[in-house]
């Protein structure tokens, strides 16, 4: 056995980790309306054992599984009256271009500093939006 | 005007695999003071356009093993019925500290992973 596949995850732990954490991302995705990807990133990574596939695959194999979830949530919040589709469809071009853009230059961008900054803004974030429910 | 400048942005890391949509519900609820669960949807739905625009670009250059992947949609996609029904149906608080609480976490392990390539690249 190579190296590669003995990082693997294999049999009753795989499965245990493929339900785990799919039912985890869902829930949170539909729950709080984002966050399903980190938790599809990390799946994606400990099934691959740090084999053949490279980041930026992981990344785009993370879109397939989330979509398909963001659909679905997308689909009941659109039930209930809670999409402001006027803002989407105004903003519809300068989203799914810079969503093109993005994927069109990952391999060229050294993403770090973008990295540091929204670690920092998503902190300060998560730090003012629990301070205005309490 | 502002709009058009922030959802480029933030479809552009989204691209770029920095993060994902939730920068949206933050520019919403704590920019635009948008209702929590409408920030939410609304936030879905942005995401869910600049994903496909980039998977469109990926689809081209990478191998992404679909097949794969099946097991964990048919996981996850019961499992986010199951969540965006709770939170369409509980008091819109509940969800937001939900969110408060993820991204805070969220961000603090970003930051270590980050500290940490800058390190690395320094050596």
């Amino acid at each position: 056995m190579d190296k590669k596949t003995e990082n693997k995850p294999q049999g009753v732990k795989k499965f245990i980790y493929l339900v785990v954490l799919s039912f985890l991302a869902g829930c949170i995705n539909g729950f709080v309306g984002t966050g399903g990807g980190i938790l599809m990133v990390l799946l994606l990574f400990m099934l691959d054992g740090g084999g053949e596939k490279s980041t930026r695959d992981v990344f785009a194999r993370t879109l397939v599984t989330v979509i398909p979830m963001t659909l679905t949530a997308f689909t009941v919040y659109l039930k209930s009256s809670n999409v402001d589709m006027a803002m989407i469809s105004r903003l519809f071009v300068p989203i799914s271009l810079g969503g093109a853009l993005g994927a069109a230059f990952m391999d060229r961008i050294d993403t770090k500093w973008l990295n540091l900054i929204f670690s920092i803004l998503v902190i300060y974030s998560g730090i003012s939006m629990g301070v205005r429910v309490l | 005007m502002m709009d058009i400048l922030v959802s480029l942005l933030i479809a552009l890391i989204v691209g770029l695999g920095i993060g994902g949509g939730g920068f949206f519900v933050i520019y919403l609820t704590l920019c635009l003071n948008y209702p929590q669960l409408i920030a939410q949807g609304t936030n879905l739905t942005f995401f869910l356009i600049s994903g496909i625009s980039s998977l469109f670009v990926h689809v081209k250059r990478r191998r992404l093993f679909v097949k794969e992947l099946i097991p964990i949609i048919a996981v996850s996609v019961p499992a986010t019925i199951l969540g965006s029904s709770l939170a369409n149906n509980v008091d819109p608080k509940i969800p937001t500290m939900g969110l408060s609480v993820f991204l805070t976490i969220n961000g603090i392990i970003s930051l270590i992973k980050v500290i940490k390539k800058f390190k690395y690249s320094k050596k």
